[in-house]
């Protein structure tokens, strides 16, 4: 290095040199990370859900329901991301207006008032992967106990109501991941279906219970 | 493994926070704007965490780099604010009684982000253009001329400081 050259790097280590000790940002940088990795997992969640499209729903509202073919292994659980379900009040364009409250849904893009009606799944009784259809996997929470009345209860006031006000958002780290049509009473199931494969469905499953 | 990621990601910001914030005042030569650069970093480091399979200063590094030049790319065409006075202006006479390194250190925090950049790829980690333009996501071409221009920004605020011999490699 020719003396110009180590001047000029002697100066910029001396420029480095003025910085001074940081705010302690590996907690709050760990966080926010991980609420990006949700949302490329959400993004790849409802890209996928796009494509099967109708295949968005709350197929467990629906007593009765068949047995997953190929379920994993149940995991007991409280949900260190919690899983908000709200009713739909408008869906409109992306992005959503400055100050309008809504919340960005993805793939395709859309902005969703929210009504006041909802409820939010802080624990489950299980939540496990299951083949949700021939291409297409799911994540299938049983709720617990005490939040099952009060999905019942949710269910009946919007099975029936004018579209979208039938549609419940199931809403993870503020982004709208599903929007299923509640078409009858629910008893005590909730499942976000759409995954290409088992091993996104399990990504999500697997951020929602770490803490 | 959630939790694990996150002791490490954790020992690793204790170990290497000041290393990095140096490099991102350079880059910003503002305390501030450098912690800002630098959690900027190291969010998107802690999103691929699992995935980082080299060194993780690196990564970070190149990050704020990359981030760093973007900002000022995209400030760049923007219109430029109207201020009261030059932000730290270099000093009438740097060498008169100064010494030399204060005085280019007050120039370089004179230079655009992207020219100072390049400049401490080039002279602080010692890289070559072509590393540079790599990391920067420019040309080879691109690098010589910010690099050119750098420098002659440097010699035309400090004529006397004995810069005249520098040369940017062909």
């Amino acid at each position: 290095m020719s003396g110009p050259d180590r001047l000029i790097a002697d100066a910029l280590r001396g420029l480095a040199e003025q910085a001074q000790v940081p705010s302690e940002m590996a907690d709050a940088a760990w966080r926010a990370g991980r609420r990006r990795r949700l949302a490329a997992i959400a993004a790849s969640a409802a890209g996928a859900a796009a494509a099967v499209a109708l295949a968005i729903l709350l197929p467990l509202a629906l007593a009765g329901t068949r047995a997953p073919r190929h379920p994993v292994a149940a995991v007991p659980l409280s949900l260190g991301t919690p899983v908000e379900l709200r009713q739909v009040a408008a869906i409109g364009r992306a992005p959503c207006p400055p100050g309008s409250h809504g919340l960005l849904g993805l793939t395709p893009p859309a902005c969703f008032q929210l009504t006041g009606a909802g409820m939010t799944l802080t624990h489950v009784e299980s939540g496990r992967v299951v083949q949700a259809g021939p291409t297409h996997y799911a994540i299938s929470f049983t709720l617990a106990p005490a939040d099952r009345g009060r999905l019942a209860a949710l269910a009946g006031k919007l099975a029936g109501l004018p579209s979208p006000r039938d549609e419940l958002a199931i809403i993870i780290a503020r982004r709208v991941v599903a929007h299923p049509v509640v078409v009858a009473a629910m008893h005590g199931q909730v499942q976000i279906s759409g995954f290409a494969s088992r091993a996104v469905a399990g990504q999500l499953l697997q951020f929602l219970l770490s803490r | 493994m959630d939790e694990r990621g996150r002791q490490d990601f954790t020992e690793f910001v204790a170990a290497r926070s000041m290393s990095l914030i140096r490099l991102a005042y350079v880059l910003t030569a503002d305390q501030d704007a450098a912690e800002d650069l630098l959690q900027s970093a190291l969010t998107k480091a802690a999103a691929h965490w699992g995935r980082i399979h080299s060194s993780p200063e690196s990564y970070v590094r190149r990050i704020m780099y990359r981030e760093q030049v973007s900002r000022w790319r995209s400030r760049a065409r923007r219109p430029e604010t109207v201020m009261a006075r030059v932000p730290e202006p270099p000093p009438e006479d740097p060498a008169a009684g100064l010494d030399a390194r204060l005085a280019l250190r007050d120039a370089l925090r004179t230079l655009p982000p992207g020219k100072r950049a390049v400049l401490a790829l080039r002279y602080l980690e010692d890289l070559p253009e072509s590393q540079v333009a790599e990391i920067l996501g420019c040309s080879v071409g691109t690098v010589r001329s910010q690099t050119h221009k750098a420098l002659a920004q440097l010699r035309s605020a400090l004529p006397s400081l004995g810069l005249t011999s520098m040369e940017v490699d062909q």
